[in-house]
């Protein structure tokens, strides 16, 4: 994965030098140095185009993976018109450069990346119909200096859109490269594309699948489900470097390097996946990790942490998430602290479980679903807010120390088909009603029961789900509180929606990360870019985010 | 390699929680993130010691290369009351481990840094005369409130130390830690070592040696020197983690490449080493690099650069460098480029051949030398200089990218038997007297002669030097001097001299680097750490430090 950063005059004249931090900056200079606020993202390369007669440049900072040698951006069509940066991995690209060479005899493909110029040559804006994948991509067209941007469906991948005093428009993977210059500021919507002249750049939806707004009717058939999912890991196991798998210990990850294990078995049968599981010393999640890395064969390693170490990286990991979420931030401390060992250790590339609550109504709550319309519905919710909640720590904390986090769950063609299926099929608790039969089933059934043919032990097959911030210890949520007090007052609490008018802090814990969030990325606009985890409270959820808290956890839910 | 940070409050008494960019830090909090601005030298893990009560912080940035599962820092004492965090590498570890098991009947070796500890225990800190290697390491005692602090003899490690306004001591790897919070910050020299509590600190110089003050009478013995630098380079080999070699074309990191080769081959006959170089297109270099890696059968990759590309970097470099001197600057950019693209193919420690032309006398200007007297002096000058040239460009550049650089050439044995040699032997030109006969001989014509059989092609061995940011192409110097001087106004020249009263910039280009290090270091207590290359005019060198400008380049080859 990468990091991905453009500047566009709006009237398409150059862009004169301007003082910056006391010295004269050129378009080039300052876009290489604004971009160098991501070079986390791309820690093996940086490319910049700069078209200073037009007042464009683009900036990559790159991470090989795919296409190590041949990889490096940006891109440039044939006649060196069309210039790309594009953050992400095509996982059809290998079907689409065969078609391609079908039309171009002489065309040899170079990195997934490389398709989109020639797509966008043969289809125009179109192609975004054509690729599968996670993305976010900004294309500048000379002959008609017109522009192309777009985001992947669920926003696995960051982009960000501004506009400075000046009115020139900005994109960057992540805020922090923007939030100096653009007083405007926010998030390009995933599942969107802007295209046209710089000035009438505004996103529209190019991703509109049925189940956004319809109930599904389609009972679910597990050999279907298991082939959809088998194939999108598949897909996701293109990559030229060392690759690893996470394991939570969940039913989700463990399912994902099971059979990622198997795949790889299929050429090379003494094959071991390497895996990472994280937790504080006696962290239930280690035993359920060891338990499915024993049952798969593969290389472990379990990565230990103290409390302090983890809080040690609350600021850093604000700065990197750009988000004070509590459940969030939360969430992603051990992984902050798991990521940095993984890359320590020469991978790249790991693959994890992320968004398989989302599509199969994994969470807790969702046991207190009314009915089934509401429960589709919000897994709608769910899937929409990915980019602002479990996607965004995934990808924001892996890239933070320049590894790349694959989630085959999130496979578009994989969330359609099981976005498609009956909400009664799905529904955890009594409401179930798979194959027409009513009976207390536990979340996630039909997966479970799609893989439930030698691909995991039992034990974790079936396991309730844990948040992860929970699964992690609950010592060092317990430690939360403690350590934040000591930097809130109770005065500063009672003053807390004057000091923050936009979703004020009704914690002390939410207002400490609010105050460094604050001190990252002043204004508004950028405190806007947050959602914040809104509880379904009349779904009797709690305030507090954390999963330990909710009543369905420890009932049982036998296997049916 | 890594990063250390430690903070030292200047009573022994608890520092209390400041305010610091809008929010309360606690002492832990201020020394986590003050750190963080060199974390870049540890990509790996962080360690952090905190003896609350006592006032003290101590942080360690690590890059895991010998010890991976067990070198975590900081170290503690087997009672608690020993706190270490190090950096760097110490050659003769196994050896200094097996010493300790024979005094204690049981000790385990963990990592190389460990042994400081173990020692400090048994020798105090005489310890320092035990042990060889690159470092830099501050050790607390908890018992006395003693600190120890050290240095390399050369400085191949940097470390610097300053003083908060509440008269805290504060040492960092790097200056970033320190200068947003220190009211003084300096060098800490290399050779130099301090004992003590924090207000009453003995300083002295661990690291002395007759060739400093003396000029040596010590023939030269050519197998001698082979042998030392090869067993320099053996001792440099240790490391648990991928390694690969610089190969810049010219005969010193040539001759460590070929010397790895054949030790490593010893256990693995089909050992092929990893061997890079990074020029502008058609660089000379890259041809005489392709040779060697030829010869030397390497799994060799050049890195070819573009202007552009490198010019980018050059604010970048001079924050990661943390100097404003013009041929530092000039000569690390491309070795950035070339930094960032190993470490991205999974290698994290490099062998490269800096220090041969400081010992050996290999700058062409060494041919001026008026005689042998002034030729040592200049040499012994050189070396204690390193540290602020090519020692602190080495380091810094590549541990901006969470790469180890090792060099060989200093070795501290190899250099002592290197500057005993008497100097009639090494002098460059018409004045070398090697074994008594005296004839026109190239510079580092004994490192060169030793190594005759079998170790380099000839056109290799018996190459003249380049600077190295000529080497890697010669449109590199006059491009970097053109850019670096479009930035700067004449009028914003002529008022060099009221804004930087010290070291004041002579050139435009010396001006636009001291600018970009200005915004980043401010104060003068930042500007006073940069030592300028200064050329000897005495000599006849011209004002700007690039190789090529020498009348000696291109002279016949003995």
């Amino acid at each position: 994965m990468c990091g991905i950063f453009a500047i566009f005059s709006p009237d398409g004249q150059p862009i004169e030098p301007q003082p910056h931090l006391g010295s004269k900056h050129s378009l080039r200079e300052l876009a290489y140095r604004q971009s160098g606020k991501q070079r986390h993202r791309g820690p093996d390369d940086t490319g910049v185009a700069v078209i200073d007669a037009k007042g464009v440049a683009l900036v990559h900072e790159r991470l090989s993976v795919i296409g190590v040698e041949t990889g490096h951006q940006p891109l440039y069509s044939q006649d060196g018109q069309v210039v790309l940066i594009a953050n992400g991995e095509i996982y059809n690209y290998l079907e689409l450069a065969a078609e391609i060479a079908n039309q171009r005899p002489n065309y040899k493909p170079k990195s997934d990346s490389n398709v989109i110029i020639e797509l966008y040559e043969q289809h125009g804006v179109d192609l975004l119909q054509k690729i599968t994948g996670m993305f976010s991509f900004v294309l500048y067209d000379q002959r008609k200096g017109q522009v192309l941007v777009a985001r992947d469906p669920f926003g696995i991948i960051p982009l960000y859109m501004g506009q400075d005093a000046k009115g020139n428009i900005w994109f960057a993977s992540e805020m922090k490269c923007l939030v100096e210059f653009c007083k405007q500021l926010k998030i390009f919507p995933p599942g969107h594309f802007a295209a046209g002249s710089v000035q009438e750049l505004e996103p529209r939806r190019y991703f509109n699948p049925n189940w956004l707004l319809d109930t599904p009717t389609q009972p679910v058939q597990f050999n279907g489900l298991r082939e959809k999912l088998e194939s999108a890991v598949r897909s996701h196991l293109q990559c030229d470097v060392p690759f690893g798998a996470l394991l939570s210990g969940g039913v989700d990850s463990s399912l994902i390097a099971a059979i990622a294990t198997r795949i790889m078995r299929e050429r090379d049968p003494a094959y071991k996946l390497r895996t990472f599981s994280v937790g504080m010393h006696g962290s239930p999640d280690f035993k359920h990790a060891r338990m499915v890395a024993q049952h798969i064969g593969s290389e472990h390693t379990e990565v230990a942490f103290a409390v302090d170490d983890c809080l040690d990286g609350v600021r850093d990991l604000i700065y990197h998430l750009e988000s004070y979420d509590i459940a969030t931030v939360r969430c992603s401390l051990p992984m902050f602290y798991l990521a940095r060992y993984v890359k320590s250790t020469g991978i790249k590339m790991i693959l994890s479980g992320e968004g398989a609550d989302e599509i199969f109504g994994g969470y807790l709550y969702f046991h207190n679903a009314p009915n089934y319309e509401e429960f589709h519905r919000e897994m709608v919710t769910r899937c929409e807010q990915l980019h602002v909640s479990d996607i965004l720590r995934a990808n924001k904390v892996t890239m933070s120390k320049g590894l790349e986090l694959r989630v085959p769950f999130l496979d578009t063609s994989l969330v359609n088909y099981v976005m498609n299926i009956r909400p009664q099929d799905k529904i955890p608790g009594p409401l179930n009603e798979f194959e027409g039969k009513r009976s207390k089933r536990i979340e996630k059934f039909i997966l479970r029961s799609a893989f439930a043919n030698d691909y995991l032990p039992d034990a974790v097959l079936w396991r309730q789900k844990e948040q992860f911030s929970d699964g992690v210890g609950y010592d060092l949520i317990d430690a939360l509180p403690q350590f934040v007090a000591r930097h809130v007052s109770d005065a500063q609490i009672t003053e807390a929606a004057k000091r923050f008018p936009i979703n004020p802090p009704k914690t002390k814990e939410a207002y400490y990360y609010r105050t460094i969030f604050e001190e990252q990325y002043p204004g508004e606009a950028a405190a806007l870019t947050v959602e914040k985890w809104a509880p379904r409270l009349d779904w009797g959820c709690p305030e507090d985010p954390s999963g330990r808290a909710q009543s369905a956890h420890e009932k049982n839910y036998g296997k049916c | 390699m890594c990063g250390i940070f430690a903070i030292f409050s200047a009573d022994g008494r608890p520092i209390e929680p400041r305010v610091h960019h809008g929010s309360r830090h606690s002492l832990r909090e201020l020394a986590f993130r003050q750190s963080g601005k060199q974390r870049h030298r540890g990509p790996d893990s962080t360690g952090v010691a905190l003896i609350a009560d006592q006032g003290v912080a101590m942080v360690h940035e690590r890059l895991r290369v010998v010890g991976v599962e067990m070198g975590d820092q900081p170290f503690v004492s087997t009672d608690g009351n020993l706190v270490l965090v190090a950096n760097g590498e110490i050659y003769n570890y196994l050896e200094l481990s097996a010493g300790i098991a024979k005094r204690r009947g049981h000790y385990k070796p963990k990592s190389d840094c460990n042994v400081i500890v173990e020692l400090y225990e048994d020798f105090g800190v005489e310890l320092l005369q035990h042990i060889t290697g690159m470092y830099a390491f501050a050790l607390y005692d908890k018992r006395t409130q003693e600190l120890l602090l050290a240095r390399d003899p050369f400085g191949i490690i940097p470390m610097y130390v300053g003083h908060d306004a509440a008269g805290n001591l504060w040492v960092a790897s790097e200056m970033k830690c320190l200068v947003e919070c220190c009211v003084s910050v300096e060098t800490f020299t290399p050779g130099e070592a301090r004992f003590g509590k924090v207000g009453a600190l003995r300083r002295w110089r661990h690291f002395e040696q007759p060739w400093m003050k003396q000029i040596p009478s010590v023939p030269c013995d050519l197998s001698l020197l082979r042998s030392s630098l090869e067993s320099a380079v053996r001792t440099h080999l240790q490391c648990d983690v991928h390694l690969g070699a610089l190969l810049s074309g010219g005969v010193d990191s040539s001759l460590i490449a070929s010397i790895a080769t054949k030790i490593m081959r010893e256990r693995d006959p089909a050992f092929r080493l990893k061997t890079f170089s990074v020029g502008l297109r058609n660089a000379p270099d890259f041809e005489a690099a392709r040779l060697v890696a030829k010869y030397i059968d390497s799994e060799h990759k050049e890195v070819v650069f573009g202007i552009d590309e490198a010019l980018d970097g050059i604010r970048d470099i001079v924050y990661h460098l943390e100097t404003y001197d013009v041929t530092t600057v000039r000569c690390s950019l491309p070795m950035l480029l070339l930094a960032r693209y190993i470490k991205s193919t999974g290698i994290k420690m490099i062998l490269s051949g800096e220090g041969a032309d400081e010992i050996f006398g290999g700058y062409l200007y060494f041919h001026k030398a008026p005689d042998a007297v002034q030729f040592h002096e200049e040499l012994v000058k050189r070396v204690e200089q390193l540290h602020l040239s090519d020692c602190l460009r080495c380091n810094k550049v590549t541990m901006a990218k969470g790469l180890e650089l090792r060099v060989p050439f200093l070795d501290t044995a190899f250099v002592n038997y290197v500057m005993s040699i008497r100097p009639q032997d090494k002098m460059a030109g018409e004045q070398n007297c090697l074994g008594g006969v005296q004839q026109h001989r190239i510079e580092k014509h004994i490192l060169r002669a030793a190594f005759a059989d079998g170790y380099l092609p000839d056109s290799v061995l018996w190459r003249q030097k380049e600077q190295f940011s000529d080497g890697v192409g010669y449109d590199w110097i006059d491009n970097i001097r053109r850019v670096a001087t479009s930035h700067v106004s004449d009028e914003e020249f002529a008022g060099a001299a009221e804004r930087f009263p010290f070291n004041t910039p002579t050139t435009k280009e010396a001006f636009y680097y001291r600018c970009i290090f200005e915004e980043q270091f401010p104060g003068e207590p930042a500007a006073r750490t940069v030592m300028r290359w200064v050329p000897r005019l005495d000599w006849g060198c011209p004002e700007d430090p690039s190789g090529r400008a020498q009348a000696v380049h291109q002279v016949n080859k003995d």
